[in-house]
């Protein structure tokens, strides 16, 4: 086995989850998740075999030369993972990342909606 | 002993006591019950012999919610994390994130310039630089020797 068929997994010293709020709307499921310190060039979300991944990573910051230091966070790898229906229009997922939080529209599919059937009778 | 001296020795580690104080703050305001709220907004902190700086993780905050008050060494900053507004026929599903109103005080080791605090909102971390007042920085004496 060559070392080009190996390829290490390398793992950030934190995953975190994200935390997450579930909407449904009329349309569908509004996701709305926290991940300060990610910026666009750093956020990834995929859709495979219906899985939804969102993965991300924040840097860590760039002070804490010199003086004196109080750390309650740093730079961290946020992973989760969420299993689709199949009413949602996979072709129609939008996601955007504003000010550390990432929001993102599933909408359901068209034939899942609602619809009034107008019915002919005839006599 | 000479406190004067004393005070110069502890000056870099005095940041380290900033939870301690802010519990006791905390309590003095809010009473006994006060525990440490995970609501509050995760810090960090530097400082050295020119200036403090905080950064603060609040996604998702808007701006105009944010208040920051500056008063010599004490330092505050509010806030309202406003949470999705649910429109008719909506629900939500899941509920991790916080959101609501917080306030989170601190001593900082020294008085700051007010007039020359800024603050700076990125990715959901807000960054702020307080300089330290001219007259309160440390001043080298130089000492002539007769000879």
């Amino acid at each position: 086995m060559s070392e080009q068929n190996v390829t290490e997994k390398v793992v950030a010293d934190r995953i975190v989850q994200p935390a997450v709020d579930l909407f449904e709307t009329k349309n569908g499921v509004l996701v709305l998740l926290d991940m300060p310190g990610v910026t666009t060039d750093y956020l990834d979300v995929d859709l495979e075999d219906g899985i939804l991944t969102v993965e991300g990573s924040s840097k860590s910051s760039t002070y804490c030369g010199g003086g004196s230091c109080l750390a309650e966070f740093g730079a961290k790898k946020y992973r989760r993972q969420f299993q689709i229906s199949e009413d949602v229009d996979v072709g129609k997922i939008e996601a955007t990342l504003k000010n550390g939080e990432l929001r993102i529209v599933l909408p359901k599919s068209e034939r899942v909606k609602p619809k009034k059937v107008n019915v002919k009778v005839d006599n | 002993m000479w406190p004067e001296i004393s005070r110069g020795w502890f000056y870099p580690s005095v940041l380290e006591g900033l939870p301690v104080f802010e519990d006791r703050f905390n309590r003095l305001v809010n009473g006994d019950n006060y525990t440490r709220s995970q609501s509050l907004p995760r810090l960090n902190a530097w400082a050295d012999k020119e200036s403090v700086v905080l950064e603060f993780e609040l996604p998702g905050v808007k701006v105009e919610d944010l208040d920051i008050t500056v008063s010599g060494s004490s330092f505050t900053i509010k806030g309202d994390r406003k949470g999705y507004q649910l429109a008719d026929g909506e629900q939500q599903l899941r509920s991790e994130r916080r959101c609501g109103v917080f306030s989170r005080s601190l001593e900082l080791p020294f008085k700051v310039d007010s007039g020359k605090v800024e603050a700076k909102y990125e990715e959901g971390i807000l960054k702020v630089t307080l300089p330290r007042v001219e007259e309160d920085k440390p001043r080298k004496i130089s000492i002539n020797v007769k000879q």
